[in-house]
């Protein structure tokens, strides 16, 4: 039965048939093994009914001269392809359709981000997009040169999962926890140093000094203790031999912190000047592959590119078209001043300062030293700031083994 | 129903046979169609006659000796010949 009713699926026709007795010929087609569908009577002498294609021709000689048929409709899968492919503009439109799908299935058309606490999402992106993964580029990237340059720009990153769903992707990631919980009160710790460093001032709202002023310490080095002697007067009690009592030790221990940075500049500056000749050209990005029209035109030995603008789009398919000059340019190069580089210097070592040194660090002394290389400047500065260095370590009564680290 | 009258049933190829359901009628045995019109279709079954009446009657399939027949069915006749009344 299945078969019969993919017979007319295939190719059906709706006709009309025109002439007298009408019953006489549906009792033919029956015993013909004509297959008849919806047949509808029109008056005494008109019908129209649903034929397979393949029976058009046996209902036709049966009829001979006497019945006048009438083709109304074709219908089915057949005469529908055979519509399509008579249409060449349709077919390519068709295959241009189909090959858009399909090549913009090659693009990543939407990243979604989730799983992050501390990091911004567009600090994720940014690290994403440095690796080469941004919504445009192609699906077959490395996705584990991906998460290796994610993790090591980020840091702390325990787990990053990519998963693709067609052209979206999905980014998921596991942050570490570096942030450490403060002690519990009621546990007995000590303040010792997290950094090395000359005591500058301790004042110590619980617990014992252990160090004066001046001394150099080390990380780990205790600053309060947490531990107090004592003298018991309970004679004659289990706790009369109890020489000390733990404390948890509380206070602010400033020490001046020596630190050393090395960083470089040009000595010296290059000059570009302009001729004044130029060309345009046009730059067409699709996906991963680019052609620079600008580039074969280009015949300067050293020319400046200067975009004019960017139009640029995901969906159907990742385009940018840019809009650029190239102007020539001769290079010249001049020796910088004392003055620019000092301030340079300057510039670059607030930046390391912000980067490097805690937010409260009070500097106290800085000194700049610098190297003059050939073609670079080496310069060196020291550093003499206050800082908090003071820390909380945990004391474990019973186990003598932590409490000496 | 007995064994007897069940062979009776399935081997009466000469008999009218329709079973009905709401607007759908099926006949078996159709051995020739003596007149159809929108308003009435009339078969031959061999050995009787079988006349449904209704309103815009359609046959909807018409194949091995079996037809289907939409619409509103108000009526079913069944006729014999001359010689068998």
């Amino acid at each position: 039965m299945k078969s019969k009713e993919s017979n007319f699926m295939e190719h059906s026709r709706t006709i009309r048939i025109e002439g007298f007795q009408l019953d006489r010929l549906l009792t033919e087609c029956m015993k013909k093994d004509i297959r008849l569908r919806n047949i509808r009577m029109i008056g005494d002498m008109e019908l129209t009914l649903k034929i397979k294609n393949v029976d058009y021709e046996k209902l036709r000689r049966l009829t001979k001269s006497q019945y006048k048929l009438t083709i109304l409709e074709d219908k089915g899968y057949k005469p529908l392809f055979r519509k399509i492919f008579s249409n060449k503009v349709a077919l390519v439109g068709l295959v241009l359709f189909l090959f858009l799908i399909y090549y913009q299935s090659l693009f990543i058309s939407e990243i979604r981000v989730s799983g992050y606490e501390s990091f911004t999402e567009a600090r994720i992106r940014e690290s994403l997009k440095e690796a080469g993964f941004y919504e445009g580029c192609r699906k077959n990237i490395d996705i584990n040169e991906v998460k290796n340059s994610v993790n090591n720009d980020l840091g702390n990153i325990v787990w990053i999962g990519i998963t693709y769903q067609g052209s979206l992707a999905e980014v998921k990631i596991v942050e570490g926890t570096i942030n450490l919980t403060p002690l519990d009160r009621s546990r007995p710790c000590h303040i010792v140093a997290d950094k090395a460093g000359y005591i500058e001032e301790v004042i110590p709202l619980q617990g014992l000094r252990a160090l004066e002023q001046g001394v150099y310490v080390q990380p780990g080095d205790v600053l309060i203790s947490g531990m107090i002697p004592m003298a018991s007067t309970a004679y004659g009690t289990p706790t009369e031999h109890v020489t000390e009592r733990y404390v948890h030790a509380e206070g602010t221990v400033t020490a001046k912190v020596p630190d050393r940075f090395v960083y470089y500049q040009n000595r010296y500056e290059l000059i570009k000047t302009k001729t004044g000749s130029r060309i345009f050209g046009i730059e067409i990005c699709l996906g991963d592959k680019r052609i620079n029209t600008a580039k074969f035109m280009n015949s300067y030995e050293v020319a400046e590119y200067k975009t004019i603008m960017s139009v640029s789009a995901i969906r159907p398919l990742p385009i940018r078209i840019t809009f650029l000059t190239i102007e020539e340019v001769t290079l010249s190069r001049r020796e910088r001043t004392e003055e620019e580089i000092l301030k340079l210097a300057e510039t670059q070592l607030r930046a390391i300062i912000k980067e490097k040194l805690p937010e409260k660090a009070e500097i106290t002394n800085k000194s700049l030293n610098f190297v003059p290389g050939e073609n670079i400047i080496e310069v060196s500065a020291m550093i003499e700031s206050l800082q908090q260095i003071g820390t909380e370590q945990e004391i474990v009564i019973g186990n003598t083994e932590n409490e000496s680290q | 129903m007995d064994i007897k009258e069940e062979l009776l049933y399935d081997f009466g190829l000469n008999l009218p046979r329709i079973l009905v359901s709401g607007k759908t009628g099926i006949l078996d045995n159709v051995k020739k169609l003596v007149m159809v019109s929108e308003s009435q279709v009339i078969v031959h079954n061999g050995a009787r006659y079988t006349a449904v009446t209704g309103k815009k009657l359609t046959i909807k399939q018409l194949e091995d000796e079996r037809m289907m027949i939409t619409g509103e069915i108000e009526r079913i006749e069944f006729y014999g010949t001359q010689q068998d009344d």
